[in-house]
């Protein structure tokens, strides 16, 4: 598998995590849909530790099950067996309303095609999860305002979906997901949606904003170009860890999994 | 072409139960009303004397009148149905959408997409309009204990001829079919999937400059109109130049409504304390025409109704027609109250299959959200919220609309406690309709929010 670096890049390779504490950490994840014949093990025992403020890449075909264990290591979604801990707590012993909370305080989401609220405006959209969470909607806008500055949407702020460029959308959902300060932000197919350029571009604030902010990041992609651009990358077949690959420190994204 | 229709079952698939049923419920509930709100019309014409004789006491003296009333309940009422009906038919047709892509994408040609589409549509109202003529024979019978003053009504009063309801039903199918065909000229579909228009809506202040001027030409000609006109025609000019004032104030309503919305939530929106008034108000921003067209026939019932009641109110108890006089007060509380209850259960169930269609079009966002941290609860609030305030907004109208016409018609004197009481009684309990018919979705809110793959 290649990991050649793409020509436009995240200015910085994340370096290796200063804590290698995980602040996630996944043990015998098994995930199954259905039930006798036609049960699929989409997670097959997977092990994973994510240290703070690392970035890892999950990468793999179509149905290997890279989604799942991106929705499981979330507590979106209950492994069949397995445990997930979000700084020694355990997701699965939590109820739905306290992962809910969880999600909202301490995750940060990037989806494929932004699933932002066409309805609101790119700073609203921002604000919405801090207000959801009961930050008062002035310190909210103060916030939402900086990110969307710093993610080069100065001037855009009342724009709503339908009127930015698509690149455009996906920065107002990357200054989403980090306005809240979280400590992992999970990213699904975060460029599948973009053209080349533009999806570059689009990965380098994100990898860049997650480093600053010092938030772990995991990125469910199938393209190795984007997958280089995180210090980990893991890939799947089947359920499983298939093979894992460490970025060498300041490599610059180059070299093979092996 | 016919290839094609042959094949339109299969590649029309099914949305799921609810989905589907949604404009075919719409469809039955705009049949039923429009054949109920009709029969009731044709049962008081039925009183009218056969030979044209004029009577002047008795039953037989109010008649005329309350055929007048009948027929301003039914010019109110059957729009608001025919509106249902159209709005059935976009429902169905924004179900469809990404399958008509489809079609495109095998071979169809826009004419024989738009073809499968309206017959489509037209198929499930002609299901509708024949489960709407079922649910109007049901409901008829009870309506038979409605006390208007006058002799009581017999189920075979309340009904049609029978040659009216294929007519019914068949025109309930042609306003599908119509509906659909033009609602698909605000629709590309292309075999790569579908585009809207999606410009920022924009409401003109002339919709406001409008009712303002109606209603101070209204005052001012309540003020000199007496003096100028009242001696032509035995003051029937001046009676016919204020109906027509009054009926255009009235009608104002619906100009100046959606402007309100438009303008109240975007400062609702931009100004926001909790999340779920920002994302119900922006909802509305966009599309205010939408909100205000739930809540439209309800503000105008609300108007009548407060009229009518208070009318009923000031009515002589005593003279020497006190028998007439209490039939009268009789049929217009009953009357106004009955055209207030159909028209809060048309809002009803519009915004129960409205809402319920948006919650469909919304399920991955409701996901989106729910992932990201959002509670059930709070995504309900943002619902309830977007009805909220055109629900507030068509009350204010409303009462003020009444006010200001039983005042300038009736003067202070027909200010009763009373029939205060009993109009806002009656104003809550029709936007309480309207908002649980909100709630009619929730379940589903709740199942595309946890849905987990």
């Amino acid at each position: 598998m290649n990991f050649a670096p793409p020509a436009s890049h995240p200015s910085v390779v994340p370096s290796a995590p200063a804590h290698p504490t995980p602040v996630l950490s996944a043990r015998g994840l098994v995930r199954t849909y259905g039930s006798d014949q036609t049960a699929t093990r989409a997670l097959d025992g997977v092990d994973l530790d994510i240290a703070r403020a690392d970035s890892l890449a999950v990468m793999g075909p179509s149905g290997c099950g890279k989604t799942t264990l991106l929705h499981v290591l979330a507590g979106i979604l209950a492994p069949t067996s397995g445990t997930v801990r979000l700084d020694g707590e355990a997701l699965a012993e939590l109820g739905d309303r306290r992962r809910t909370l969880l999600r909202r305080s301490e995750f940060g989401f990037v989806f494929q095609d932004g699933q932002l609220l066409p309805e609101l405006t790119a700073v609203e959209n921002v604000i919405l999860p801090r207000m959801l969470g009961g930050t008062s909607r002035r310190a909210a806008t103060a916030e939402a305002t900086a990110w969307l500055d710093r993610l080069g949407l100065a001037g855009m702020h009342h724009r709503r979906p339908t009127q930015l460029s698509g690149g455009q959308a996906q920065r107002v959902a990357v200054a989403r997901a980090l306005a809240g300060r979280p400590s992992v932000v999970f990213a699904d197919e975060p460029t599948g949606a973009l053209d080349q350029e533009t999806g570059q571009s689009v990965l380098a604030t994100l990898v860049d904003a997650c480093a600053e902010t010092g938030a772990s990041l995991v990125m469910v992609t199938h393209d190795a170009k984007v997958a280089a651009a995180c210090r980990r990358t893991v890939a799947m077949r089947d359920g499983r860890i298939a093979r894992e690959y460490v970025r060498p420190e300041g490599a610059q994204g180059t070299g093979d999994a092996r | 072409m016919n290839a094609l229709l042959a094949s339109a079952p299969l590649l029309l698939r099914r949305r799921g139960a609810l989905a589907d049923v949604l404009p075919v419920i719409a469809f039955a509930a705009a049949t039923a009303i429009t054949g109920t709100v009709l029969g009731g019309a044709a049962a008081f014409v039925g009183r009218l004397p056969a030979d044209g004789e004029v009577a002047f006491e008795g039953e037989a003296s109010l008649i005329p009148f309350l055929v007048s009333c009948a027929m301003v309940a039914s010019v109110l009422l059957i729009p608001s149905a025919v509106g249902l009906g159209g709005s059935a038919a976009r429902l169905s047709l924004a179900r469809r959408e990404q399958d008509l892509a489809s079609i495109r994408l095998v071979g169809g040609t826009a004419g024989q997409v738009g073809a499968v589409a309206v017959l489509d549509v037209a198929a499930q109202a002609l299901l509708g309009g024949l489960l709407g003529v079922v649910l109007h024979l049901v409901v008829t019978p009870p309506l038979t204990a409605l006390d208007f003053g006058i002799a009581p009504f017999t189920t075979a009063d309340l009904l049609m001829p029978w040659w009216a309801y294929p007519l019914l039903v068949i025109g309930m199918v042609l306003l599908a079919a119509g509906s659909a065909a033009v609602s698909l000229t605000g629709v590309v579909l292309s075999p790569l999937g579908v585009a809207r228009d999606s410009r920022t809506v924009r409401m003109s202040v002339v919709r406001l400059v409008i009712w303002a001027v109606l209603i101070l030409g209204f005052l001012v000609f309540m003020q000199v109109g007496g003096a100028i006109f009242g001696g032509v025609a035995d003051g029937m000019l001046f009676l016919g130049i204020m109906i027509v004032f009054i009926g255009a104030v009235v009608a104002g309503v619906n100009v100046v409504g959606p402007f309100l919305v438009w303008g109240v939530a975007l400062l609702a929106a931009r100004t926001a304390p909790t999340p779920a008034l920002m994302v119900g108000a922006r909802r509305l921003a966009a599309d205010p025409k939408s909100g205000w067209r739930a809540v439209s026939g309800i503000t105008f019932a609300l108007v009548i109704a407060g009229f009518l009641t208070t009318l009923a109110t000031i009515v002589p108890a005593d003279g020497a027609r006190a028998v007439e006089d209490r039939m009268m007060a009789t049929a217009m509380s009953t009357g106004g109250l009955l055209t207030l209850g159909i028209a809060a259960v048309l809002a009803a169930v519009s915004t129960g299959v409205t809402q319920t269609a948006r919650v469909i079009d919304q399920a991955p966002v409701l996901r989106a959200q729910h992932i990201a941290g959002a509670e059930v609860g709070q995504l309900h609030r943002a619902r309830i919220a977007e009805i909220t305030l055109p629900v507030l907004l068509s009350s204010v109208l409303a009462t003020f609309t009444a006010l200001l016409v039983v005042l300038s018609v009736l003067g202070s004197g027909a200010a009763d406690p009373s029939a205060a009481v009993r109009y806002l009684v009656s104003v809550a309990g029709a936007y309480a309709l309207v908002i649980l018919a909100v709630l009619v979705a929730s379940p589903l809110v709740r199942r595309y929010a946890m849905r987990t793959a």
